[in-house]
């Protein structure tokens, strides 16, 4: 059974690309457009991973991180946060959020695949 | 579809999105040395150069991420204040901008650049040149594939990993086994050996807790560093040691000690792996005999005892938060950011809902003459039309609607500086995040939600150990909510704190001459004094709130925008400020009525019921409504409009924050949909009036402010009322 | 005496299966294990198996995984635990790993 990852990212390219490169990997892959929308989509669903960039409109990642890790059903899901070279403290507060994983754009997506084969058995 | 179809799709996305973000640069680099504060348009700048920059990188278009790296680079220095802005950075930038948009369209077609904006790219780099800082700056995008280059340099060998994770590994959602799996991607994994020495009874185990853990040898041709990197997300916690072979015996020695208990049983994988050169175990075999031997007891048990050296640790710790962290979690610009929408200038929003405000007017009247002509087909048409009018109207007022949680989220930053700067310790609830309100509204909210949320951390909060002498958990509580009630959103600020002190509120009052000593006050009369202008009750001042922090102001913010705002509060227990706000600035749907020949618009989401006024009501203004005490008003003489009373007159029975009162009007002219005009200046301070309309026959309508009335005269016609009833039982 | 478990042994599920399988373990007598349809497996299920074996030990009632499925198959083979927890296979995939 293909395991699930959500993708949380504002921008259409990146969660188009993100979801291509997973989608190629053999996962399954939802996505959302902001944390409030990733967080609509925290429905009971099983999610084995969930990548989330950390600006964005409605509710940025560290909040959804937060809010998330409330939920019973995805206290232990892995998170990657998609971090920046110029935001290490948002890489800090996303970890201390509950985020452990961080790929740092820009990436390419063989970058994404081994962080993600890093938390998640195929 | 295919994968290079679908990349293909994917970049013209990246297009589009660019697009939006190249444009905003344009716009915020011809601004840069008009604006007051030209440090929001910098980071802007760098935000967007630094999106363009990401989003070029996953699609592989190095020629983009060379050239945004520099500009971006160059924005850094200019936000850090290493230079400046001035004319000749802005006439080098703005070029800069037209050659990245140049660049980006072009990817959507192909995934290189051409001769000659290779040419451009390098002319402009040079020009970016002297605001280059000469030692950073260097590429960080093609890093990547350096280091992978870099990674076939070293031999092939057996490498020997020990693992220890931390206690949380497991919650954070990690798996260890998943880094254990990935290792076989840089080589083969020859041996693992799982260590459970540390597993305690199965009485004392905590199952979500991480206490395995592995020894791993692995062949491969990687650098130390590569296979390190491997667990860079689990390196913080735990303990994690890469050795090669050649390692000297010391720090194989290290590794056994930093299993306490389990050292000999570490030592006697390392043998059974061969895990060192035959140079190194010459040197290593009596260490390791005497912890085989478990002679010495090791003073660290099952805690991670100190790192060796090697651990990945200090290169994944995160830098302390800086610059950066403030600029990127401002969420002003996240509609540029937006991408996938359609980014429309407000104004242009704006004019757009005025017109269709007209278009509801001059519906309005056509609707009033169609009646007037009896002509049946006429009628159905303007029937339809105002249908549509209708749709059209809540169509443009849903494009003004954005959720309040962003507003709300903000307020993390708030709380958490402000509860820190005082030694609180406050945790900010949100719950209604995704009620919608006006946008126009949302931005003008902010700062008296501010004003709340910082007195509520303040004042409202005890400290801490006045939380715990009460018996109260230390960790304080702040909750933002927001709901719809009856057409209008509520905004509500809660605190778990001390409650507002009632005596204190009124003693201070009197002090300041507000109220006479003498006077009865509800409850609620006298929370609402903290509203009145130079009122403060808190006995410490801080510099964070000063006095009073101006609640007067917060109360004449929530005016403006026709709103109330109302204070409930309990002893020990806490106290919510609500603020209740009409969803929407523009439009409202109206109930027309008219007093002595002038007409007044009663906005119909307040409208319970309209009643006839019985007859033979003594003077007191107030009737049985059911069994029910309700005040009335007369509009006629609240507004000191000469005219005779009618034979018949009807009360119109309003609404707000709970409280009912009648509105006795001589005539009923039925529902009505206006566009509220604010009042002018003349006018502003009229109370019970909250703006005027245009009817359709060309006449003014004031718009009555209900919220005002009922607070004016409901509260105080109810304790009076009470009295009586009271009095004469 | 015989059990078998399905659905996930995973960290979102051991804090719930460790009491469960705690009580399956009868006073005396063997408890055999059929993990065939366990779906999913990760550290956190191979530490509780760990520690159920070690309890079923002590308390002098061997635990036997008369079988297993692919993925815990799988992490047995990759952890080289298979001979502990000494697992008979039912799989052909289990048989060829």
């Amino acid at each position: 059974m293909a395991k699930t990852i959500l993708v949380v990212d504002d921008s259409a390219s990146v969660r188009q690309v993100v979801g291509i490169a997973l989608r190629g990997a053999g996962y399954e892959v939802a996505e959302a457009v902001d944390g409030a929308d990733a967080l609509r989509k925290l429905d009971g669903r099983k999610l084995h991973l969930i990548i989330s960039d950390v600006n964005m409109p409605n509710m940025d990642g560290i909040t959804f991180v937060k809010e998330a890790k409330k939920l019973p059903a995805y206290k232990f899901t892995p998170i990657i946060m998609l971090t920046t070279e110029s935001q290490e403290s948002k890489k800090a507060e996303g970890q201390a959020a509950g985020a452990k994983a961080w790929v740092v754009k820009p990436f390419q997506p063989p970058q994404m695949l081994a962080a993600v084969s890093k938390l998640i058995m195929p | 579809m295919t994968f290079e179809s679908e990349m293909l799709a994917a970049r013209q996305t990246f297009v589009v999105e660019c697009r939006d973000l190249l444009d905003e640069m344009e716009h915020l680099l011809l601004g840069i040395e008009d604006t007051d504060d030209p440090q929001e348009n910098v980071n802007a700048l760098f935000r967007a150069a630094h999106t363009v920059k990401g989003s070029a990188g996953l699609f592989g278009l190095d020629h983009i991420v060379r050239f945004a790296h520099v500009v971006e680079a160059v924005l850094e220095r200019l936000r850090s204040g290493e230079i400046e802005v001035s004319t000749e950075l802005i006439g080098v930038l703005l070029p800069c901008r037209d050659h990245l948009a140049d660049l980006v369209y072009g990817a959507e077609v192909t995934e290189h650049a051409t001769d000659e904006q290779e040419a451009t790219t390098d002319a402009l780099l040079a020009r970016l040149a002297p605001f280059v800082d000469e030692n950073g700056g260097a590429g960080s995008g093609a890093n990547a594939a350096e280091a992978a280059a870099d990674g076939a340099a070293s031999g092939e060998r057996d490498v020997h990993l020990s693992l220890r994770f931390g206690a949380d590994t497991l919650r954070d959602g990690m798996d260890p086994l998943s880094f254990v799996n990935y290792l076989a991607t840089l080589g083969t994994v020859q041996r693992v050996r799982v260590i459970d020495d540390l597993l305690p009874e199965a009485d004392a185990v905590d199952p979500e807790r991480c206490y395995l853990a592995f020894q791993v040898q692995v062949r491969t041709a990687e650098p130390i560093e590569r296979v390190e990197e491997v667990f860079e997300f689990v390196a913080d916690d735990g303990d994690i040691r890469v050795l090669n072979p050649g390692t000297p015996a010391g720090a194989w020695q290290d590794l056994i000690d930093s299993f306490g208990d389990a050292g000999p049983a570490v030592a006697e994988i390392l043998r059974e792996f061969g895990a060192f050169d035959d140079a190194a175990v010459l040197d290593a075999a009596t260490a390791i005999a005497d912890a085989v031997s478990g002679v010495p007891e090791p003073a660290t048990p099952a805690a991670p005892a100190s790192k060796a050296a090697s651990t990945t640790a200090d290169a994944a710790r995160p830098a302390p938060s800086g610059q950066g962290d403030k600029a990127a979690s401002g969420q002003g610009d996240k509609a540029a950011r937006d991408g996938r929408n359609i980014r429309v200038d407000a104004s242009r929003l704006d004019r757009l809902i005025d017109l269709v405000g007209e278009l509801v007017v001059a519906g309005a009247a056509a609707s009033v003459r169609a009646e007037r002509t009896r002509d049946g087909s006429l009628l159905e048409a303007v029937d339809d039309m105002m249908r549509l009018v209708e749709e059209v109207r809540d169509s443009a007022m849903q494009l003004r609607m954005v959720p309040i949680g962003t507003t709300f989220a903000r307020f993390q930053r708030v709380v958490r500086d402000v509860s820190t700067s005082l030694g609180k310790d406050i945790s900010l609830v949100i719950t209604g995040g995704e009620t919608e309100v006006d946008k126009a509204l949302v931005e003008r909210i902010g700062d008296p939600l501010t004003h709340l949320v910082r007195n509520a951390v303040d004042h409202g909060i005890e400290s801490q150990e006045q939380r715990l002498a009460a018996g109260k958990p230390a960790r304080g509580t702040l909750r933002l909510n927001a709901y719809h009630e009856s057409g209008s959103i509520v905004i509500e600020v809660s605190d778990d704190g001390g409650g507002i002190d009632r005596d204190r509120v009124f003693a201070k009052a009197v002090e300041r001459g507000l109220v006479d000593e003498s006077a009865s006050l509800t409850d609620s009369e006298v929370y609402d004094l903290i509203f009145e202008p130079g009122f403060s009750t808190a006995p410490q001042v801080t510099d964070l709130s000063g006095r009073g922090v101006g609640m007067d102001v917060v109360k004449r913010n929530v005016k403006a925008l026709r709103g109330t705002i109302e204070v409930d509060s309990r002893r020990g227990e806490g106290s919510t400020l609500r603020i209740r706000l009409p969803l929407t600035l523009a439009i409202i749907d109206g109930f027309l009525v008219g007093v002595h020949g002038s007409s007044f618009v009663i906005p119909l989401e307040q409208v319970v019921e309209c009643v006839e006024l019985p007859s033979g009501v003594p003077d007191r203004n107030c009737m049985d409504l059911r069994g029910e005490v309700l005040p009335f008003v007369r509009l006629g003489s609240a507004f000191a409009l000469g005219g005779d009373k009618p034979k018949r007159e009807n009360v119109v029975v309003v609404e707000s924050a709970g409280t009912k009162i009648g509105l006795v009007v001589d005539s009923l002219m039925g529902e009505f949909q206006t566009v509220i005009k604010p009042l002018g200046p003349l006018f502003e301070h009229v109370r019970g009036v909250g703006g005027s309309t245009i009817l359709g026959t060309g006449d003014v309508a004031l718009i009555i402010d209900v919220p005002g009335l009922v607070h004016r005269f409901g509260d105080r016609e109810r304790a009076r009322q009470f009295e009586a009833v009271a009095a004469h039982a | 005496m015989g059990l078998s478990y399905a659905g996930d042994l995973t960290v979102q599920t051991v804090a719930e299966r460790l009491p469960e399988l705690l009580a399956e373990l009868p006073e005396d007598g063997e408890l055999e294990l059929d993990l065939s349809a366990i779906d999913e497996v990760d550290t956190a299920g191979l530490q509780l198996l760990l520690v159920i074996k070690r309890e079923a030990t002590a308390r002098g009632c061997p635990l036997r995984l008369t079988a297993v499925g692919d993925s815990l198959a799988r992490l047995l083979a990759l952890t080289r635990l298979d001979m502990r927890l000494d697992p008979a296979r039912d799989t052909a995939e289990g048989e060829t790993a």
